[in-house]
């Protein structure tokens, strides 16, 4: 299972940001950071990601959307909540049609500072995804073996 | 006749970093009239004028879109100066003038890439972005920030820029410049590019100019509109000449887009070694009373600001009225009868930017 | 600077489609309109030749005036009196594209119709008045 390890997939998605972080999180996966280099792809499809990585406050809008991914992303997944706006609202806090930070609609579990947010560190946010990630799946591997024993052994009562 | 059909195109488009969202009405794989609904980046900007005090605004207006950030700065800051009556030290408006050309061409350099990327030729979206880095580069040494950089502030720049780095940067400039040669030549005479621009988007220079097109959009059309020539800046001292095309197509745009990335080298060649001596800045007092609109180019086109101050540090109204708002009605004109297939790349020659339109 | 010249003159609203024939008489285009919530709602329309700008400002008391739409004349003002139906709630009439109020979403309808709170926040009684210092 170290497959898993060494090639996750990341979805992006624009909440409703300035576009700042949007162009950063693409300057990731190019030539001078190149992201792929870790194995990760950016990919389009909720269902074969790993890491959801959204740039940009939560609106009206957004939220149903952002919702969804979340819920089409399959177990174990992390949240990477990039720049300022997407960590708590940032400079449009006060605005009308703000609802928050991303977690105001899913858990977040990392949050990278910045506006815009630096290449640099939304690489480091995604690594520390990736121990995220291991973490995750090792705790579910756990729990799985932990709640497995139960059924089997009320079993052969009968 | 055949059924017709509505496709939503977005909010999430592989093509497009950002969530636009498009109705197309399809009749046999041709698009018979699209839809555009907006609110997904709607954040209200503007009525934060009255929360956010006119100097401490300029971080909100470079935050209306990351990618032209500092024009919007800029432009907002023209503006508020405008209505005060203030005039910016000489040294302030050629740093000014540096910044939004460096801006233009990172913008353009990135849209190429995307386009690139619109029809499928992976590779040399990656060629235009690692180029891209390069004027970054020049950005980030200058004013320490990579995109949003927040070197505009109300009665000149938040940063001098030290005067050896100035004479450092042609050098970089230049070096950027020849391998820019390279990809553009693909873009020029490519055969699989031309098949994909070519004669698509048609957009005429009546429906342009009618429909108030803006920017490389009109002038891929024939007209010969560029706010530059109004010399806000140091624009008044710098001649600079329109880039027209005729052909109003996909190509066309494309091609004034890849001009204008040369011209803006050679303004800054000549920027660069012209910058004056003196200060920066200058001190602001009282507050801005009265109103006024400034009128910019963005590397997306012509871009209005309109400031109504009431002598309080509070202005009254704020309005931004972005290029690609004003690209909207020829977007969606240009979208009719045209084939599903070729809507992401027309779609993309706007050089749509929804944050700006959103606000 | 060679910047174009702005003016400023105001009209009725019965007048509009008037002027804005004038204007495309006279070969200008549309630059932009801007509504402005102040007391009353203010609307700026700016037409634009070379070396001229040309704004046209038109003033109505309350949002329930129904402006004529002049998206008969210039094609491509729908876009902006779509936004400011959505935005500040005022109507026009005979829009060649109405949207309904679908163009911009919003959380709450019509969101800058409130008046500002500008005068709300005053400046704070230890700060000097801004207005004082340039004598
Ligand atoms: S954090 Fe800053 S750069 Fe990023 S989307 Fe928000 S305003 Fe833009």
């Amino acid at each position: 299972m170290n497959l898993f390890r060494k090639s996750p997939w990341i979805i992006h998605y624009d909440g409703a940001s300035c576009n700042g972080c949007d162009i950063e999180v693409l300057a990731c996966l190019t030539p001078r950071y190149d992201v792929e280099r870790l194995g990760i792809i950016n990919t389009g499809n909720p269902k074969h990601a790993d890491i959801l990585l959204i740039t940009g406050y939560i609106n009206e809008q957004s939220q149903p959307v952002v919702r969804t991914i979340y819920e089409q992303m399959p177990d174990p997944k992390v949240v990477v909540a990039v720049g300022i706006c997407a960590s708590s609202g940032g400079i449009f806090r006060d605005c009308y049609n703000t609802k928050g930070g991303v977690d105001s609609t899913i858990p977040v579990d990392i949050y990278v500072p910045g506006c815009a947010a630096r290449p640099e560190s939304i690489m480091d946010g995604v690594v520390q995804a990736l121990d995220l990630l291991e973490r995750k799946r090792k705790e579910k591997k756990t729990r799985r073996r932990a709640i497995a024993p139960t059924p089997t052994s009320e079993v052969p009562t009968p | 006749m055949a059924n017709r059909t509505v496709i939503p195109f977005g909010p999430q488009h592989p093509v497009l970093p950002e969530p636009i969202h498009l109705d197309l009405v399809i009749e046999d794989e041709h698009v018979v009239e699209a839809i555009p609904s907006f609110g997904f980046i709607h954040r209200g900007l503007e009525k934060l004028v009255e929360k956010k005090d006119f100097t401490e605004f300029t971080f909100i207006a470079e935050r209306i879109c990351g990618i032209c950030s500092y024009i919007h700065g800029m432009g907002y800051c023209q503006a508020v100066e405008t209505v005060m009556g203030l005039e910016i030290p000489e040294r302030a408006k050629w740093l000014r003038t540096m910044w939004s050309e460096l801006s233009r061409i990172h913008s353009h350099m990135m849209w190429l890439g995307l386009l690139a990327d619109a029809f499928g030729f992976e590779n040399l979206f990656m060629a235009c972005w690692r180029l891209r880095e390069g004027i970054l580069d020049v950005i980030e040494e200058t004013s320490g920030g990579r995109v949003i950089f927040g070197a505009a502030k109300v009665g000149g720049c938040r940063r001098d820029v030290p005067d050896d780095l100035l004479a450092r940067i042609p050098a970089q400039l230049n070096a950027v410049e020849d391998e820019l040669r390279a990809i553009t030549n693909v873009f020029r005479d490519d055969f699989s590019v031309r098949q994909r621009l070519c004669g698509v988007g048609l957009l005429s220079r009546n429906d342009a100019y009618d429909l108030g097109a803006v920017g490389p959009m009109l002038r891929a059309s024939g007209v010969a509109q560029d706010s530059r020539l109004d010399g806000y800046a140091a624009y008044d001292k710098i001649a600079v000449e329109p880039i027209v095309e005729e052909s109003g197509d996909c190509w066309g745009r494309t091609m004034v887009r890849i001009r204008e990335i040369y011209q803006s080298f050679d303004i800054l060649r000549h920027v660069l070694p012209n910058v004056p001596p003196g200060p920066v800045d200058m001190k602001i007092t009282g507050a801005p009373k009265g109103e006024f609109f400034a009128r910019l180019e963005q590397p997306r086109g012509e871009v209005i600001y309109y400031v109504k101050g009431n002598g309080t540090k509070f202005l009254d109204r704020f309005r931004v009225r972005t290029p690609t708002f004003a690209n909207i009605p020829p977007l969606l004109k240009m979208l009719q009868g045209c084939q599903l297939a070729d809507v992401p790349v027309i779609v993309l020659t706007i050089d749509p930017c929804i944050s700006c339109a959103e606000r | 600077m060679n910047a174009p010249a702005q003016t400023y003159s105001e009209i009725a609203p019965e007048r509009l489609l008037e002027a804005a024939n004038a204007q495309r008489a006279a070969g200008s285009r549309l630059v932009q309109i801007c509504c402005s919530r102040l007391q009353h709602f203010e609307l700026l329309y700016s037409f634009s030749r070379p070396h001229t700008i040309e704004h046209l400002r038109i003033c109505i008391p309350d949002s329930r005036v129904a402006l004529p739409s002049i998206s008969s004349i210039y094609g491509g003002s729908f876009a902006y009196e779509n936004e400011i139906h959505d935005l500040y709630g005022i109507t026009f009439t005979g829009m060649n594209v109405d949207y309904q109020g679908h163009f911009f979403r919003t959380a709450i309808p019509a969101p800058m119709a409130v008046p500002p709170v500008c005068a709300a926040p005053a400046p704070k009684p230890n700060k000097p008045q801004p207005q004082k210092e340039p004598t």
